[in-house]
Parts: structure tokens; sequence; C-alpha cells
């Protein structure tokens, strides 16, 4: 009985101390060197991931989505988050407490993802980008899904409802590339596939998975192609080939106002 | 041949190059603290809780009813989230202190179910027995029926345990680095999917198989002093 | 020595004891015979309250014990009571068996407890069991070794629950004579039983119960030979 008590008392101490060391610290960035010894918050397999391992000394947490790391810099388990800009748009305008910093890291670029043998598929995605650059189709989408006044207006779907389907896989927790609707998976990246899957004359079949399943699905064949707001990265490029971009974006960091 | 040496120097590039190994001892270690110090939260839970299921008082029944009840009706990763992000979210507690709350907190719920169908597995006749010859009932329970207890849960407590080091694979729903989530830096860091998958795999095989020998082990050894 | 006023107890609605009152003496040793479900046992089991009874009351040495105020451990330790299935503790040794209750409740120090069974197994013939465990036992030995516990706690009064229902034929004896010898030593004994036999030889009164009340009472020899209630007289010439 000692010994349980004991043990008891032992698990309780633990616990104060470790709850002991964590407070909601108040912390100022104003160039890379100050993210260092900072416990940074990305979402899993990004390019913010990447970037924080590779370019500073912080403590890199990785989450499910951007909006689990965003709530737990709100609860004051992480010290600042690392996304992509328009996410993290997103995130702010939702959380009066969070504000982003006027500091840009990275320049990228989005593009979609294929097995690196299907050049057919990259051709016809490429062609697609293409014709909807000069047809004016991708202003309409960037319209839309990034309007001046905020109301984003969904496009219909323009791909075939039925025959053969192609699989595109995404993340839809990444606003307003992919998220979810009412029980419904839109976004920009999802408007697009539809337009590439019309291209190649087949009906869209959209799967959602955790962002850093996507690669290996697409290796596996589960998937045809990725579109997730991926960036390109010359790691990535090992494993997969890129369409011609289509979105150039930045990452940002998210702090405690 | 060329099959195996593909093998190996897949294996090499994608967990020694770059000391990626650390990460899976590193998260194997998390894995193992956690699942230890959950199931010693567990254990005192669900002594506690079993003696109030058993005890004459109507509300200690209805508590410890209730408590099973939600806990054991609610997946990990759900309450795990519930915890971190709701309960547990404006104390600023550490993720790892949360997750040993959490997963110590659930399976003090199975425990305590363990630990009640052992105690009323014993005999009446035992408790007939002590409280016969003048014990109390809490002597009679601490020196008659728990000892007999312990020995018959001590096989589904032991499985609880085991059960326990794979659900703690659902931690990385609050960012903590567990052999799972090991993996699975691996995987984003290398892209490729097949070795990490199958090392976690085969390491979380290796420490289920062994534990499982040992408590049976145990158990053998506890069964023979009943024989003396 | 023990007095019961007008106890009735029922389970589920069903009356198992309806209104007994009865009284038993130092030295008696009291046989109870009846067909199975008469209630003897359940009446055994409410003199040290093992079963609560619904109603009336129950007196041992002078302090009524089916009250919140009483102290039934204390009284407890007073009435040795030895069960059909023996119920011995099957994680402790023969000897740690016999020595928990007296040590455990601060009668005994462990040195003087741990004597006094040595002693008693002794005299049963079973010394070289001391260190064993009781799975290792015939039903006889583990019979005679619980009566041995309970002994240990230098019980006024021992009460037995149809002590030699659960053994093998060839183990009965055993157990008997062990009972015979306590008889002798004058302890007061209440035993419900089926052993005829044993109730005319060791008894000094025999109750027999049906329907949850007793039916006729008297000296072995009167019992026996001269039984007048009707069915007291089907009930022996079924079972002698």
């Amino acid at each position: 009985m000692k010994k349980i008590t004991a043990l008891f008392m032992a698990v309780v101490l633990c616990a104060l101390t470790f709850a002991g060391c964590a407070e909601k610290k108040q912390v100022t960035i104003n160039s890379t060197e100050d993210l260092n010894g900072l416990k940074i918050g990305v979402q899993s397999g990004t390019t913010g991931q990447t970037w924080c391992e590779e370019n500073t000394d912080s403590e890199v947490i990785t989450f499910k989505s951007g909006m689990d790391a965003a709530l737990d810099l709100k609860n004051g388990g992480i010290d600042a988050v690392v996304i992509d800009e328009l996410p993290a748009q997103r995130i702010v305008e939702q959380n009066d407490d969070l504000k982003i910093l006027d500091l840009r890291f990275t320049k990228e670029e989005y593009a979609i993802a294929v097995r690196k043998d299907d050049t057919a598929l990259l051709e016809s995605i490429n062609k697609t980008i293409a014709e909807m650059k000069e047809n004016g189709d991708y202003d309409k989408l960037t319209g839309a899904f990034m309007p001046a006044d905020g109301n984003i207006v969904i496009p219909e779907n323009v791909a075939p409802t039925s025959g053969e389907t192609v699989k595109m896989g995404t993340n839809a927790a990444f606003w307003p590339f992919e998220y979810t609707e009412g029980s419904d998976i839109v976004g920009f990246d999802i408007t697009m596939s539809q337009y590439i899957a019309k291209g190649m004359g087949k009906q869209l079949e959209i799967i959602n998975m955790e962002f850093d399943s996507l690669i290996a699905a697409l290796q596996a064949g589960s998937i045809d192609f990725i579109a997730a707001g991926m960036s390109v990265t010359p790691e990535r490029e090992e494993e997969v080939a890129f369409s011609d971009t289509y979105y150039a974006s930045e990452q940002v960091v998210i702090v405690r106002k | 041949m060329d099959f195996f040496v593909g093998i190996f120097n897949d294996f090499y590039r994608v967990m020694i190059e770059g000391g990626r190994w650390v990460l899976l001892l590193e998260g194997l270690w998390n894995t193992i603290y956690i699942a230890v110090c959950a199931v010693l939260i567990g254990t005192v839970i669900g002594c506690l809780l079993a003696l109030c299921k058993i005890s004459k008082s109507k509300v200690l029944r209805a508590v410890a009813n209730i408590y099973t009840t939600i806990i054991r009706g609610i997946p990990l990763a759900t309450q795990l989230m519930i915890f971190y992000f709701v309960i547990f979210a404006s104390f600023g507690m550490d993720r790892h202190l949360v997750a040993i709350i959490a997963c110590g907190i659930n399976s003090g719920a199975y425990v305590t179910e363990i630990f009640r169908a052992g105690i009323q597995g014993v005999d009446i006749g035992q408790t007939e027995a002590g409280r016969s010859l003048g014990l109390s009932r809490a002597q009679t329970m601490w020196r008659i029926v728990i000892p007999q207890a312990v020995k018959t849960a001590l096989p589904t407590y032991t499985s609880e345990f085991i059960a326990l080091i794979k659900e703690t694979s659902v931690l990385s729903f609050i960012a903590v680095a567990d052999l799972n989530k090991a993996g699975d830096l691996i995987r984003n860091a290398t892209y490729n999917a097949w070795i990490p998958l199958i090392t976690v795999a085969v390491i979380y095989l290796l420490i289920t198989f062994g534990l499982t020998k040992l408590f049976a082990l145990l158990e053998r050894r506890l069964a023979r002093s009943d024989r003396g | 020595m023990i007095e019961v006023k007008n106890l009735v107890k029922s389970f589920d609605g069903n009356v198992v004891l309806d209104g007994i009152t009865e009284t038993i003496q130092k030295g008696e040793k009291v046989v109870v015979i009846g067909p199975s479900g008469s209630g003897k046992s359940t009446f055994l089991r409410c003199l040290n309250l093992l079963e609560t009874p619904d109603s009336g009351e129950i007196w041992f040495e002078g302090e009524q014990i089916n009250t919140k105020k009483c102290n039934i451990n204390r009284i407890r330790q007073k009435m040795g009571m030895v069960f059909q299935h023996f119920n011995l503790f099957p994680h402790l040794t023969v000897l740690q068996n016999i020595t928990l209750a007296p040590v455990m409740l601060k009668l005994q120090t462990k040195e003087q407890a741990e004597a006094r069974a040595r002693e008693l197994l002794t005299r049963i013939g079973l010394i070289d069991k001391a260190d064993i465990y009781p799975n290792m036992l015939s039903g006889g030995q583990k019979q005679r070794i619980a009566i041995v516990r309970s002994l240990a706690m230098n019980p006024d009064v021992i009460l037995f629950d149809e002590p030699t229902s659960a053994l093998d034929p060839e183990m009965v004896g055993e157990v008997l004579e062990l009972m015979k010898e306590l008889a002798d030593d004058g302890m007061t004994m209440v035993v419900v039983t089926h052993e005829m036999g044993f109730a005319r030889e060791v008894g000094t009164r025999i109750l027999f119960m049906d329907g949850g009340k007793v039916l006729e009472q008297a000296a072995p020899e009167e019992f026996f030979t001269n039984p007048k209630n009707e069915r007291l007289k089907d009930f022996l010439s079924k079972v002698l």
C-alpha cells in the first residue's frame, strides 16, 4: 500500500513539474534567427515543416492540420505556426487572438503531382492548365475562391458525371484550395481538378486523406494525381513529376497577439 | 541477391543516412514511457473504482458506472483531443503529460472492469469464510479476496497493457511524436512509405510479442506458487 | 448461550424461516435435520449473520447481535463456522490458513498462533501438510483443516453447515471422527447434517425443520424411536 501511495505521489509531482514548465509566453519574431529555440507548429509533410527543420534551430511539432496547430498555439502549447499564406489568413480571420507576422520567408509554387511514369496524364494536365490560363477560366477560378470582397462563390462541377473515373487525392484542410463546405469537399484545387477531368473526358473522384500520405498513395497507385496546394520542392521531385505551377504562395508565421 | 541488396540500400538511405533512426528511438521511448505511466495511473484508478463498483454505497457505484460507461464508449483518439484541445487547453500543459493523463484515464476504465470481474470472480465462500472468522469487510477484501482476484485478473490486465501500447499510436492527433509518428516523419522526409511503416510495425510486434511472452512467464510463476 | 426469537427470513418473497424461536445452551450439541429447502442452512447462517434476518432477534452471550450497534466481527471471533465446501484460502498455505485470522485480529502473536496451529495439526495428524497449499489436499483433509482453522480462534461455539455433504463417502468418517472428539471435549456445536448416525451418537438434542419451522425436537433416543410429527416420520422412513 505504501509503495502504491509513493508511486502516486511521484506521478502527481511529475505532473506539477510538467505543468509548471508551460506558460503562454509572448514571442517577438523579426527574423529567421528569432525562431530558434521556439516550439513551432506545422502541418505534417508540408514545406513549412521542411523549411523550419532546415533553416531554424527550433522544436518542430507536426500536426494533422494547420487548424490543429493553430488551436494548440491559442492554448499555449506552441509559440508559432508556420503555414501557407492563404490558409493563414483564414485562421487569423477566425481567431481574434492570433495574428500573421509581417515577415516572409520563402516563395514557393503549387503544382499538380503525378507518378513519374504517367507522362500522358502529365501532358493532359499541363494542357488543361495552359488552356485555363489562356481562356480566362483560371482568372474566373481565382475570382471565385479568392474574391476581393471575401464572398466565395463555388463554381458548378464541370467534369462529366458518368463514365470512367480519375482519382484525385487531396487533404481538405487547406482553405481555400481544398476544404469542406457542408458535406462537400470544395476549393480552388477541386474545381481545377474538375477541369482536368473534363479535359480527359472522365469523372472526378476525390479522395480525402492526410497530407503526409498523399505521395505514398500516389506511388502505390491508389490515386492518379495530387491536387493539394502542394509546393514544388527538389525532394518531392525525386519521387513524383510535377505539372506546370498554377499558384505562387509564401510561408508565413502566425503568433498569439 | 540484387533484391536484398536493393532492400538494404533503401533501408540505409531511409533509416541510417541523416541519422533518422534516432527519430524511431525517440518515438519508441515516448511510446513506452507514456504507456507505462498511463498504465500506472490506470491501475490506481482501476483499483479505486473497482472497489467503488463493489461497494455498498449507491453513490460510489453510480460514479464508477458513469465513469466506465463514458470512457469506454468514446474512442481514445476523440478523448485525447478533448483532453488536449478542450479540457486542459487553458492550462498550457505539456502535451506528453496530457497524453499520459488521457491514456491513463482511458486505461483506468478498462482496468476497473478487469479488477471488478476479478474480484467478483472469487467464490463468495471465500468472503464468507473470512467474515466468519471475525475479519472485517476490508480485511477480508485485502487479505483474502484481492490476492486471489489479482491472480485471475492478471492475464486480462497484462493484455490491457499491451493493447494500450498499440493504442498510443493515436497520440499523433495531439502532435506527440510517438513510434507511429516517428514512422510518419521518416516517411515525409524520405517519401519512402514501406521501409518506415514496416520497421515501425516490426518494432510494435517485437514489443507486444516480447511482453506477451514475459507476462506468460510471470503468470506461470504465480500459478506454480498456487500448487506449492 | 444463543437465543433466537421469532426469526423470519425470506428470499424474493419465498419465506425460508417462518418465525423460529430457539435457545441453545452452553455445551449442547444441537443437530438440525430436515429435507433440502427446509431452511436449516439459512437458520444456521443467520446465527452468525452471514444471512441478515428480516425480523426477529438473535442474542449471543447476553448481547443482541442483529442490531446496528453490535460489532459483528467481534461476535464472530467467538462463533466458528465450518462450510460445506471447506472454503480454505487457496493462496495461503495450510499453516497460514490457520494463523491468518488470530494474527490479523491481534489475538495472538505470529509465534503463538503458529505454535497453536502446529499443535492442532499434530493432533489431527496433518502436521506434515503445514506448508503446502490446500489444493494438494484431499476433501477430508481440507475439511479437517477448516475445522482446525475455526478452532484456532478458540470459539465458544462452532456452526457446521453440512460439513460432510461435499465429501467422497470414504472421507466422511475422518471428519465425523474429529467432530466427535470436539464434542467430547465439551465444545458447543450446532450442526446441520444429513448424517443420522452422527446425530444419534453425538447430538444432545435434534431439531427437525421443514417449511421454515421447527416441527419437532427431542433428545436423540426419543427423536428416532418415537417421532410424533407426520412429516418427520415420513422423512425418517426415507433416510433411515
